[in-house]
């Protein structure tokens, strides 16, 4: 049986969970949303570890788990506390579940810090746009004049932030970097790609926006942006693939901006991608092929019953 | 230049620091808020090469002038509330995530170089340095028994001794025993020191105080990367000293 913990808010959940249904594969769910609903209860024996999750109405042995924590939407410290409870001890469990996890959330920390996810990508031989980030004013003014004035900016955790074009109008804003250090990017024009990785499979998604952050123009501005199926070469999918096994993810989705002269620049790796929001688009089977997987991997012995 | 992380009223700290000083070696000493909210951070990344510097008060200091670092940060900062709240979250986050880029880059000793788990503060990091260092040291996997239910966030703690526990502290290759009585511990672990290594290779962790529980079979209970040493004998407070001072000049 497969186990999905995430949140009913979420948009890869519900459509997750009704690609499990049509494709037969039995599973139950832990919506970490309603936590009042769940209690996990541990016991040890033997030098084993059992994990058994109460509230998911089912108490079969899980084979194998997809993971994508809710986030916290709202300040009722209440809420907060009981998520933060459930969302504890379910890592706990998956620190020592023996089943497939899609991600372990211990494996997919590289993307809170982007300047280190940029330099495990240059580490990586992945081009990467030059990096800088400061709080000194008159460091991003040194950037933006080295870079030939054509620089981006952005958040340098991974709170959601969309990336911008930097223009004189902004430097006042300067005044507040000393405050809070800021990512600012060569900016690499052009179309971008996203590559999510599937363990050795790869999708390959091509987008073009009139935004510098296509996200902002989809989601936001109500743009129609061009999403198809595309490739890359075979070497940069390969490079992919070895990245996402060397952070200990199954799962990844990989960001990339071409420039017209070919350029290809990796931008970051994101451990929970929201694959929906381009397979709608692109008509690309990502979520199916994730079924598929879980479906396929299932360990016959499990320490965990949900 | 050596820079020292870490709080003025920790004893471990300005010992370190006093005996780096007397050793003649350079350092910069910053608190929290100095480093969190007061140093000026640059860092430049490129494909092949990472340039930039520190700027604390009048003092410049280049990347790659930089010797070692000891890091003992109790992560208490937090932001100024001149911001609302949704400001000061962004910006504590924001502000870890780069200081955590500048310290990851650096190739010079540290101690300790935290991983993005004890960064975001992931209450369950303690366990998964338990679960690597037992695994790693043949010890099998700890029961889970005596791990909290409950999300606790990890300070620095004390040895808490109980009957059965042993506790050795680890400084690179070199273990020290709490006491006498757990010498014949620091001796099994001095055997497996190619593995240690690699341990605090993969982890970053080249100090801590690990907690056993010998009740017949020796376990693993607690590996504390920030261990409180004010109630410590004095030989043992020392032999640490003079250890994380050598590793570090």
């Amino acid at each position: 049986m497969i186990l999905v913990i995430g949140s009913s808010v979420d948009k890869v959940y519900p459509t997750l969970l009704s690609t499990l249904r049509e494709a037969g594969y039995p599973f139950s769910t832990i919506d970490e949303d309603q936590p009042e609903r769940y209690a996990v209860h541990r016991e040890s024996a033997y030098g084993r570890t059992t994990y058994r999750i109460e509230g998911t109405g089912t108490k079969n042995p899980v084979g194998a788990m997809f993971v994508r924590h809710a986030i916290v939407r709202t300040l009722d410290q209440t809420k907060i506390s009981r998520m933060n409870l459930l969302q504890f001890q379910l890592n706990q469990m998956l620190l020592s579940t023996d089943c497939p996890v899609i991600n372990k959330p211990t494996n997919a920390y590289s993307n809170y810090s982007k300047p280190y996810q940029i330099q495990l990508l240059a580490e990586a031989n992945f081009d990467v746009p030059r990096s800088l980030v400061t709080n000194v004013p008159a460091e991003a003014r040194r950037f933006y004049e080295e870079c030939e004035r054509q620089v981006i900016f952005k958040g340098v955790s991974n709170m959601l932030t969309l990336a911008q074009v930097l223009r004189p109008e902004h430097f006042r804003r300067f005044e507040f970097l000393p405050h809070c250090p800021t990512l600012f990017q060569e900016y690499v024009a052009g179309v971008d790609y996203r590559v999510h990785i599937l363990h050795d499979q790869t999708f390959v998604t091509r987008l073009v926006s009139k935004d510098e952050d296509y996200r902002r123009g989809a989601l936001i501005d109500g743009e129609s942006i061009v999403t198809e199926s595309a490739t890359l070469p075979a070497e940069i999918l390969e490079k992919c693939v070895a990245f996402t096994k060397q952070l200990g993810l199954v799962v990844s989705g990989i960001d990339f901006k071409e420039s017209p002269g070919g350029r290809l620049v990796a931008l970051e790796c994101n451990p929970f991608p929201q694959f929906t929001f381009y397979e709608r688009r692109s008509g690309q089977h990502i979520t199916r092929a994730i079924v598929d997987y879980l479906g396929q991997h299932q360990v016959h012995e499990s320490n965990v019953f949900a | 230049m050596l820079l020292v992380f870490g709080s003025p009223d920790d004893r471990l700290t300005a010992n370190v620091h006093r005996r780096l000083v007397d050793q003649g070696v350079s350092t910069i000493w910053l608190d929290e808020p100095e480093v969190f909210a007061e140093t000026q951070l640059s860092v430049e990344i490129n494909r092949t090469h990472r340039s930039g510097f520190l700027q604390c008060g009048s003092e410049t200091i280049m990347l790659h002038a930089i010797d070692g670092v000891f890091f003992r940060l109790p992560r208490v900062w937090w932001p100024s509330s001149e911001f609302d709240f949704q400001d000061q979250l962004f910006v504590y986050h924001e502000t870890a995530a780069s200081w955590y880029s500048f310290l990851a880059g650096l190739r010079c000793p540290q101690v300790n170089r935290f991983g993005l788990g004890w960064w975001v503060h992931d209450v369950s990091y303690a366990d998964q340095l338990r679960r690597s260092i037992s695994t790693a040291l043949g010890l099998g996997t700890p029961d889970s028994s005596s791990i909290p239910q409950l999300p606790i966030r990890n300070y620095p703690t004390p040895v808490r001794k109980t009957q059965n526990s042993r506790h050795v502290y680890v400084i690179g290759d070199y273990v020290v025993p709490r006491t006498i009585g757990d010498q014949d511990l620091a001796v099994r672990l001095n055997a497996q020191k190619e593995t240690l290594a690699h341990w605090q290779q993969e982890t970053g962790i080249t100090f801590c105080r690990l907690d056993f529980e010998d009740t017949g079979v020796m376990v693993i209970h607690y590996v504390e990367p920030m261990p409180m040493l004010e109630d410590e004998p004095f030989d043992t407070v020392d032999k640490i000293e003079s250890q994380l001072v050598q590793r570090l000049s």
